[in-house]
Order: structure tokens, then sequence, then C-alpha cells
């Protein structure tokens, strides 16, 4: 084997305006290697890859592939460069067959179907993949789709693939299957970048691995070389220690929320729940293991397929979000840009919109004042750094505008909290402060439910601890039998 | 619409405040430039004439704006204005006509036509564009089957009726005074009311305002009715001031309102929009047709300027967005 | 599967109301008013097969109807008062139509407009043009007059071997065309892709801009074809020529299949829709039907074209679970929370 590296990454930088997302990034991936690229939001890890993939620009540095300048100026040219990235959103066009959608782009002008299939076929074959190149795409599950767009990167030669993100929607078999298909893909010389949040996956599958921070390379070794700790420590910057566990501070209320044997179709199944006033709940799980989807039902924003919610003992029906709201129920979702914020309206437009009828005189109109003042106290209580209360909600960092929602969701007085990854981009400082409000809202004797993929942080605050997998409910520890690795193994099963 | 995000460019603050004021400043260049070139631009007469011709567009672009504000579209104000007018003129026309009636029921079944029109769209989820089309083609058809006749004349002697669309206080047309009022009345609900926020909300992001307890099913087809309800008054006094009603459909009100709502800054992504540019832009679409009608263009090439003209402001719009990255 | 079950839902209809106007107009079923029905179809039928390439790219072309009544207006005027001869009026209006197609794809395409403002903006200009030009001398004329050149006439009103209209031919013709090009050709599944999923499509590397720019030039040329045979076959044009076109044509791309949402649409099913319009407008005029009734005929149809399509939409995205292609994208940008120029 040649001495020359399959890629070259050397002093990357991209810039977005007012933004140094990559900043001086090296990589280097030998023929066949897999590489795991870590880090929080906002490191870079995705930027990075889409310079590579020709989506970006970069500013500064250097890319070579097997020893050749290469500057890809279009998603286009970095494909016939041998570079292919799959995404985390679904990049299969759902009305055409899998087989045209692997070959779309590389089709000759008159289409060969026949041809392209038996190639297709053969790749499918070659990847032991179970998948029908005549279904159309919007009939397969997650793990097929994600096949289907493996089977693109190869058939359109690549050296080198990055997955962004792979597993987000995958269960725990299919994960493994996909990890097997890797490793044969790498072992005919495809290199592999691997970016991904799941650390335990990352350190399994990959040779080496490069943590990201800020848009820098922080490390880069090989992955026996790294504990799960270390990585977590070099994404953030320091250590998180385990702090006590909680002291509870009220006696466990009645319960108030309950649900039983609640199934969303194959992403929840049969899962039976219950929320006791003053307690804090944390849901662990592996991304993809329904706890987002659980989360939802409590809330009223999707109806269950199956089974009953209780509240107070009564059995309801949430009908929606603001149904839910009505019996005290407040969620707070983990796509703050989908789901949450508004960007284009003022942060305090964002920070009322849920109690506006408290604001509201008899004629309809909001009290301006009033309003002004509950802004700003929350903006003070719960530290939101702010150009000021008309600015957009868009010109907000990551962390402010998380902690916006928080302080909506807080100000709106409901005794079910669900919170679902509640500290997700926010800064350091900021998350134990977080971490403090729920427990003291907790102690006020409302009931919180957080779900988080960050074990640390639900052990840190939970009383209770459930673990999801695959969508069910497989384990419930209190807070003195909970461990770490007690956890793990619930996940993974 | 027109503001450029300091925070993705490197500008100064005085590009900045151009950026935020560009509809102003076009505003106030174009009477310069008419009023410099045509001499009896900026009479007295001529400028009630620019308010007066831009009153019953006006009325309806700002209902318009409620709609898009929340997310949707509506094309069918202009079918909703002809009902309605013709159900003014009915009152008015017979053996007892009655001002009072017409002038309440005229309003109120734009108010429920705009309600039955957004209850369609929004619980069946169909497109706006075409739903709001094909409503607006059975509205004019029934109205005209059960409401109109091709000429409806208000007797001459309904003074309070006619008042509206001819009279006059101080000098100025009592239309602009109504449609200033209503421009407040609307500025009022946007900005400080209970309804006016979750209307943006629901604009701006209709999945993260369901989430928030918002119900915007509710809120989008309020929207719709209000639009109605404006449609509806603009049809009143359409026809008070034709003095009767004409059967015949004025396909140029759609456009003349659609080019206002664009001009004025009303986003079809939904979310944005204020009553201020909004009236800005009715000014400025009225000047333009000043213009035309000043240089003695022939009724079809004002037209075709529109076109020219809608394209124009949306092209520039678009281009901004897109370079706004959207 | 449920299309094919929609497509015989289409049939059944467009028997129905043939049957019904059968029985309703002695005229409706004879010979001489299927023959005219047929061309009259072909040129509405042109022009779908335009715009349902126009609504597999998610995209609107409201301005077809205003191109065909100026391309008309370029033949009848150019032909009957200036006396230039019609082969020579042929390639200026199909260049007409290449033009004002190419411009609605540029404005769409590059500059960004939401397609239906800019086919709207055009059909504005268009339309102040057909007023204006039927106010001049030259409109008096040319509808005083008769043409005489039976050539002339037998673009758009000839049959071929005494049977087939030349304008089903064309119309064949080019349905075979597109029709290939949908089914065969890299372009097809270019086009396709786009309105499926027009992410994947860029990534994929198909050149978007370029479809785009080409389907509406595309659309474009169709309604200048049809506006010849229409100037042919009626001798004249007036300024209401195409009027409501757009709506027809929207009804029968629809009804046959194609989502307004993109991505799926067969030019197989446009033609039964074509079938249905045709003669639904021909069976309304025969039963001389009121004008406002034909509207709102015509209005509940569009209504139920609109319906029936969202319900598809709903249903193919699975059951219940078109949320959880929602969730599915939901998951995935779980992990794009900072909007700091583009992601981690």
């Amino acid at each position: 084997m040649n001495d020359t590296p399959r890629l070259s990454i050397r002093g990357l930088t991209k810039k977005f305006p007012g933004i140094l997302a990559v900043s001086e990034a090296d990589l280097i991936l030998a023929p066949g290697e897999i590489h795991a690229l870590v880090g929080e939001n906002g490191s870079g890890k995705s930027t990075l890859c889409m310079t590579l993939s020709g989506v970006y620009q970069r500013d500064a540095g250097e890319i070579q592939i097997d020893g050749k300048h290469v500057s890809p100026t279009s998603p286009r040219q970095a494909q016939l460069l041998g570079v292919s990235m799959m995404y985390q959103e679904s990049n299969l066009v759902p009305e055409l067959t899998v087989s045209a959608n692997i070959a779309l782009g590389r089709e000759s002008f008159v289409l060969n179907r026949h041809q392209t299939e038996v190639r297709v076929r053969e790749i499918l074959n070659r990847l032991d993949f179970h998948l029908d190149p005549s279904v159309k795409a919007s009939h397969l599950s997650g793990a097929q789709m994600q096949m289907a767009e493996i089977a693109k990167a190869l058939y359109e030669e690549s050296k080198i693939i990055i997955m962004d993100e792979p597993t987000a929607a995958l269960s725990i078999p299919e994960t493994r299957a996909l990890h097997k298909v890797i490793r044969d893909v790498s072992a005919t010389g495809v290199s592999v970048i691997y970016i991904s949040h799941a650390l335990e996956e990352a350190l399994e599958i990959a040779d080496y691995v490069t943590v990201l921070r800020d848009g820098k390379v922080v490390a880069c070794r090989e992955t026996r070389a790294f504990t799960r700790g270390d990585l977590v420590a070099l994404m953030v910057g320091r250590h998180i220690s385990i702090i006590e566990r909680p002291t509870r501070h009220a006696a466990l209320g009645e319960e108030v929320l309950r649900v039983e044997n609640v199934s969303l179709g194959n992403r929840v199944k049969n899962a039976s729940v219950s929320l006791s006033r003053g307690e804090v709940v944390g849901l662990a799980g592996l991304v993809g293991s329904g706890r987002s989807e659980l989360a939802m039902v409590l809330c009223g924003v999707i109806r269950p397929t199956a089974g009953t919610i209780y509240i107070d003992g009564k059995r309801v029906t949430l009908r929606s979000p603001r149904a839910a709201m009505r019996h005290g129920i407040a969620y707070l979702s983990e796509n703050r840009k989908e789901d949450g914020l508004f960007m284009q309206l003022t942060v305090l437009t964002n920070l009322t919109i849920s109690i506006l009828d408290r604001l509201t005189n008899w004629v309809g109109l909001v009290r301006g004042r009033r309003e002004t003042v509950e802004g700003r106290s929350l903006v003070d209580r719960f530290s939101i750094i702010v150009p000021g209360l008309g600015a957009k909600a868009q010109t907000l960092s990551g962390g402010n505008q998380q902690k916006s929602l928080i302080a909506r969701l807080i100000e709106a007085n409901l005794r079910i909290l669900i919170f679902d990854e509640p500290t997700k981009g926010v800064d350091v400082g900021a998350i134990e402060s977080i971490h403090k409000t729920i427990r003291s809202l907790a102690s006020e004797g409302k009931a919180v439910l957080v779900v988080s993929s960050y074990l640390p942080e639900i052990m840190t605050i939970s009383d209770r601890v459930l673990v999801m997998r695959d969508g069910e409910l497989v384990a419930n520890f209190t807070a003195e039998e909970v461990a770490e690795d007690k956890v793990m193994a619930a996940a993974f099963g | 619409m027109y503001v450029l995000p300091s925070t993705l460019t490197d500008r100064s603050v005085l590009q900045d405040w151009l950026g935020r004021n560009v509809l102003l400043l076009l505003f106030i260049t174009l009477c310069v430039a008419l009023g410099v070139a045509y001499f009896n631009f900026f009479t007295a007469n001529n400028w009630i004439l620019i308010l007066q011709s831009s009153v019953i567009v006006g009325v309806m672009t700002i209902g318009l704006a409620f709609v898009m504000i929340g997310g949707g579209f509506d094309l069918s104000f202009a079918a909703t204005m002809l009902f309605c007018g013709a159900v003014a003129a009915r009152f008015m026309i017979g053996d007892e006509p009655s001002t009072l009636a017409a002038l309440i029921v005229a309003p109120l079944a734009g108010a429920v036509i705009g309600l039955a029109n957004g209850a369609v769209i929004v619980f069946s989820g169909i497109s706006p564009l075409l739903g709001t089309i094909a409503n607006s083609l059975i509205i004019r058809a029934l109205g005209v089957l059960f409401v109109m006749e091709t000429w409806m004349e208000i007797p001459g002697d309904a003074s309070a009726f006619l008042f509206i669309g001819q009279g006059a206080l101080g000098g100025v047309p009592f239309s602009v005074y109504l449609f200033v009022a209503i421009a407040v009345i609307a500025h009022i609900v946007l900005t400080k009311s209970n309804y006016g926020r979750r209307l943006f909300s629901c604009g701006a992001n209709p999945r993260a305002a369901r989430v928030a307890g918002v119900p915007v099913p509710a809120t989008q087809v309020i929207s719709y009715g209000i639009c109605g309800l404006c449609a509806g008054i603009a049809g009143v006094i359409n026809v008070s001031s034709v003095g009767g009603l004409s059967a015949v459909f004025n396909v140029s009100y759609l456009y003349d309102v659609i080019t206002a709502v664009v001009i004025g800054g009303v986003s079809f992504f939904g979310g944005i929009g204020s009553i201020g540019t909004v009236v800005l832009g009715i000014l400025i679409l009225g000047v333009l047709k000043n213009a035309m009608i000043i240089m003695n263009l022939p009724h079809y090439t004002q037209n075709a300027v529109g076109g020219v003209f809608l394209i124009v402001a949306i092209g520039i719009d678009s281009y901004l967005q897109k370079l706004r990255g959207r | 599967m449920l299309h094919y079950l929609l497509r015989n839902q289409l049939l059944l209809i467009l028997i129905g109301v043939f049957l019904y106007f059968h029985f309703s107009s002695p005229y409706f079923a004879t010979g001489f008013n299927l023959i005219t029905l047929g061309r009259e179809g072909a040129e509405l039928g042109i022009i779908c097969i335009g715009v349902t390439l126009v609504l597999i790219l998610g995209r609107l072309d409201i301005s077809v109807g205003s191109v065909m009544a100026v391309s008309a207006l370029i033949m009848i005027i150019g032909y009957k008062t200036l006396q230039i001869h019609w082969g020579y009026l042929l390639p200026i209006c199909l260049v007409f139509g290449l033009l004002v197609g190419a411009f609605n794809g540029v404005l769409t395409a590059i500059i960004g407009v939401p397609s239906f403002i800019a086919t709207l903006g055009t059909l504005i200009i268009l339309r102040g043009l057909m007023q204006w030009a039927s106010s001049t001398e030259w409109m008096r004329e040319a509808n005083s007059t008769f043409s005489t050149d039976p050539a002339f006439q037998f673009i758009g009103g000839g049959d071929v071997g005494s049977t087939i209209p030349l304008s089903v031919l064309l119309l064949a013709l080019i349905f075979v065309a597109v029709l290939f090009i949908l089914k065969f050709t890299k372009i097809g599944v270019s086009i396709y892709a786009f309105g499926g999923n027009f992410q994947a499509a860029t990534r994929a590397g198909i050149r978007v801009k370029i479809i785009e720019v080409g389907v509406f030039t595309f659309s474009g040329l169709c309604a200048a074809i049809a506006g010849i045979l229409l100037a042919s076959r009626l001798d004249s044009v007036t300024y209401q020529t195409g009027q409501y076109l757009e709506f027809q044509v929207l009804i029968a791309v629809i009804l046959g299949g194609t989502s307004i949402a993109g991505g799926v649409g067969s030019i197989w099913g446009t033609i039964l829709g074509i079938g249905l319009i045709a003669i639904l407008t021909n069976g309304m005029v025969m039963t001389a039907t009121d004008r406002d009734v034909q509207d709102i005929v015509l209005a509940l149809f569009l209504l139920f074209a609109l319906f029936l399509d969202r319900i598809m939409h709903k249903l193919t995205h699975r059951a219940g679970a078109w949320k959880m292609a929602d969730l599915d994208r939901a998951l995935a940008f779980a992990r794009r929370l900072t909007m700091r120029g583009g992601g981690a």
C-alpha cells in the first residue's frame, strides 16, 4: 500500500458572515479508513464536510485527494472527484424507484433501465442489502433509505463517503447492520468519514477519531486511545463530574400524568409512563429510540395510535398542544427552529406568545407596558443576552434562543413540564443554571420530564430514569440505583 | 421586506437606514420626479384624485395583508367586493331603500363569505392560490345569478349612502377618512392586539405556533374573514362612488391589490408585514397610476405597465430574499 | 395503485358527463360536433401537456391562455390585415412562445420570483397587449374579412385523410415526444426529481436552473402552437380569447393525476383530464348553459380536483404516518439547532 493518503485536508478555514465556522482544520484519511468526526453543535463537523463535498467553498486551506489538489465548487464536481456525502435529511426522491434514485444524476441521456438495474442489484448484493430496486422510495423504512443512500454512494464509485448522522433514524439492529456494511465497504478501500453525536457508536466503528470544538480540531487519535469521557471532555472543554445525587426537597406528590400502553406506529410501542408532582423524570435512550415521539404524545403534538392518557386520574384526549396546555402540560421541543421559535418575530413576542391571554385586556388588546415588564423580568431571571426586547429572535445565539424558549415555557406556569433536550446548544455555564431551574420546578411541586441524550445530565437532575429502546420502555431506575453502565446496557440492549 | 439585516452584511449606519426605508424614499423620489415633470402633479385636485382612486384598492389591500401575514393567500376578494356591492345596491333599490341595512349587511356578507372561503381553504389544506380562485368564480357566479343585474343604479336621492363614496369633508373625500380609519384600526389590531400577535406567529412558523398553544386554523380562518370584510366595505364604497353597480368584473382590482401588497412589503411566506408600509405601497401604486393618467396613457397600456411594475417589484423582493438566503 | 383507481374514476366521470350532455342536447353527439370537440380538445391538450411538465416541477404557469391569445393575434392580424404569408408567421409565433416561456423561466429560476406571480405578471402584460390590439383598426379589419387560403385553414381546421383533424395528430405527436422524454430520458427523470425532492436533485448534480427555464420555455411554445391552431380554426380573435383557459388547463392536469405539490404526474392522466374538460366546456355551450353556471361548474371541478389531490397527497405519505415523515426530518434536524451559517 502506498503512502499517499486518500484524503488530506490542511488548514481548512470556512467563514460565514459573522461566524468562523471552521478554522485551520487538518484531517488525513488513509484508503479504507473509517474516521469518526465528533463535536457539539456548532463545532464545525458538518460545515467541514460540506466544504469537502462541494456545497460550500473554503476560504483557506488545501484539500488533496490521492495526492492531487482539488477544489470542488459544486456537489457535482465533488462527486466526479470521488467524494459523496450522505446527509441527515433524506436525499431520496419519494416517487422514484430505488434504482432511479441510486442512479440519479448518473444516467445516460437515453435511459437504460435494464443496465442500471443490473448494476444496482450487483451493488445491493455486494452489500447484502435486501432491497427491491423497483420499489418506490416512499415505501422504504428509515433504515432502508439509509441503505439506498449508501448504495448510491457506491454506485457513484466514490472513494470517500461522508456520513452525517447516519444512524439518527435507525434502531439498534439496523445500526449494527449499517456498521457491518461500513466495515465491508471500507475493506474494499473506500474511506469513510462518520459524523455522529452517538459517541459510543463512533468509538465502536471508527479507526480514528477527530474531535472538533468551536471550529478547531482539538484532537485526532486512534480510537483505542480514547475513552468516552475523554471525548466528552475534549468536546466540551472541561471535565463534567457527576454532581451529587439530587435530594428531594418536597415530598413526592400525587400522580398527575399517566399514559398506558401508548403506541405511535412503530416509533413507540406500548409505553406506560407515570409522572407525579415534585419529581424530575429523565428519559434516556439512543437517538431513534422513540423518546421524542413519546414526549410529543404526552404533549398533544401528536395523537397516539393506541393507548390512553390520564391526567389527575381522569382520562383525556389531547387533541392539540393548546388542549394539552389547558390541562396544564407544557412542551419544549428539541427542534427549537421548527417547533419553538419565531425567528422573524421579536424576542418579546417569542417570550410572551404562550401567556398572551394573561396580558390581554377586555378589548382584546395586549397591555404593552405589562408585556414589556414581563419580558424584562424573564430576560433578567434567565440571563438571556439580547440586544433588546425588540430584536428579532434570529439574532440571538443558539444558547440564548434556547433560554428564551425555556423562559416562555416556565412563565406559562403549567404544572407538567416536558423538556426535550433542554440544554442543546447552550453554553456550559448556563447549563448548570438550567439544571438548577429544573430542580426548583420540581421542588415547587411540578412534574417534570426531561428527555436527553446526555447521560451525565440525566443522572444529575433526575429522581427517576426511564430508558427507551426501539420504541419500548425497557428500564426504570430510581436515583439511588441508577448508574451509567446500567443505563447504557438498557439503551443498547 | 426591504430590511437588509445589518448582521449579515458589513454596512454603514446610513446604508442600514436606507435599507429600512427604501419604500419611503421611493415614494418621495417618485413624487418629486413627477412633480418636476408635470406641473399639475402637486395640485390639490390631483392629490384628491390619487387618494380617492386608491381607497378601494387600499381597503382590500389591507384585508389581503391580514391573510398573507397569517401565512395564507386570497384571490377571491375582488369577487367578494362585487358581490357585496351588489348586496348593498339591492338594499338601496326598490320600494324601501334602507341605507342602514345596506351599510350593515353588505360588509357583514363580506365577512361571512370570507369566513366560508377561509374555512374551505384552511380545513381542507388545499393550495390557497388555486382554492381561492375557484371560490372567487363561485362567488361571482352566485352573485350574478342571485343578486346582481347588469346595471344597478342607486337613486339619486339616497344622499346618505352616496355620501360615502362621493361626499367630502373639508375638501377631502369622505372615503379617504374611512380608509384612514380602517388603516388605523388595522394597525392597532396587528401590532397591539392578542389576535394580531397570534396571526403573526401563524405566519412566521405555524408549527411552532401550534406547539405554543396558538389556535392556528381558527386564527387563519378569521384572517380570511377580515379580508372578506374589507372587500365588502370596498364594495360599498365602490358602489357609492360610482353611483351604481356594473356587473362587469373588473379584474384590474386583483392585479392592483396584489401589486400594492407586494410593494407594501408583505411577505408571501407569512409573518412579515406592517400597515405603515402597506399604506405606502398603496400610495406608490396610486401615484404610479396617476402618473399614467397624466401622461395620457391609454387604458390597456396602464394595465401592461402595471404588470411590468408587479414583476419588477417582486423581482427585486425575490432577489433580495435570495441574497439573504431564504 | 391509487393513481390507477383515480384514473378509473376519471374515466367514469368522463363517460358520465358525456352521456349527460348526449341526452341534454341533440346536437352534442353529432359527428360534426365531435370533430369540433376533438379540435378544441387538441388545442387545449397541447397546452395541457406543457403545463403538466410545469406542474411536475412543482411550479405554476398561468400565462398560457394569454400566450395562446397573442399567438393567435399575430397569426390573424399578420395574415389577414398585414397580408404577410402565414408561412412566415408560423415561426414568429413559435419564437414568441419560446421567448415568453423563457422569460417566465428566467424570472422563476434565476431571480427567484414565485412562479405564480411571475406568470401573473406576464399574463397582465399580454392581456394589456390584447386589449390594445382589439381596439385598433387592424383588428377591425381582420375580423371583417375571411381568410381565403385553404392551406391556412387547414392547419387548425383540416383533417388528415378526411377523418382525423390535423390538430389531433399534432397533439398525438407532441404527446408521444413528451412521453418519450419523460419516461426514457435523463431529462424526464430530472424533471420528476426536481419536483419530488429539489435538494436531492441539486445534490445529485442535476442542472436544476436549466431544467426549470427549459420547462417554462416549452410551456410557452405549446401555448403558441395552440394559438396558431385556434387562429386557423376560428379565423378570428378577440380580446377575450383564452381568458379562463388557465383554469381549464389546471383542472385537466390536476384531475389527471398531476399533483400541485410536484414530483408526481403523468401525461396519460392529463389526456383523460383534457377529454373531460373538452367535453364539459363543449357540452355546456351546446346546452346553452348560463355563462355563470359554467363558471360555477368549472370552479367546483377545480375544487374537486384540488381536494382529491390533497387527499392523495396525504395518503401516499402513509396513513397516519405523514406526520412520521415530518418526524424523520425533525429527528434528523435535531442536531442542527445552531443556525450559525449552516449547522454543525
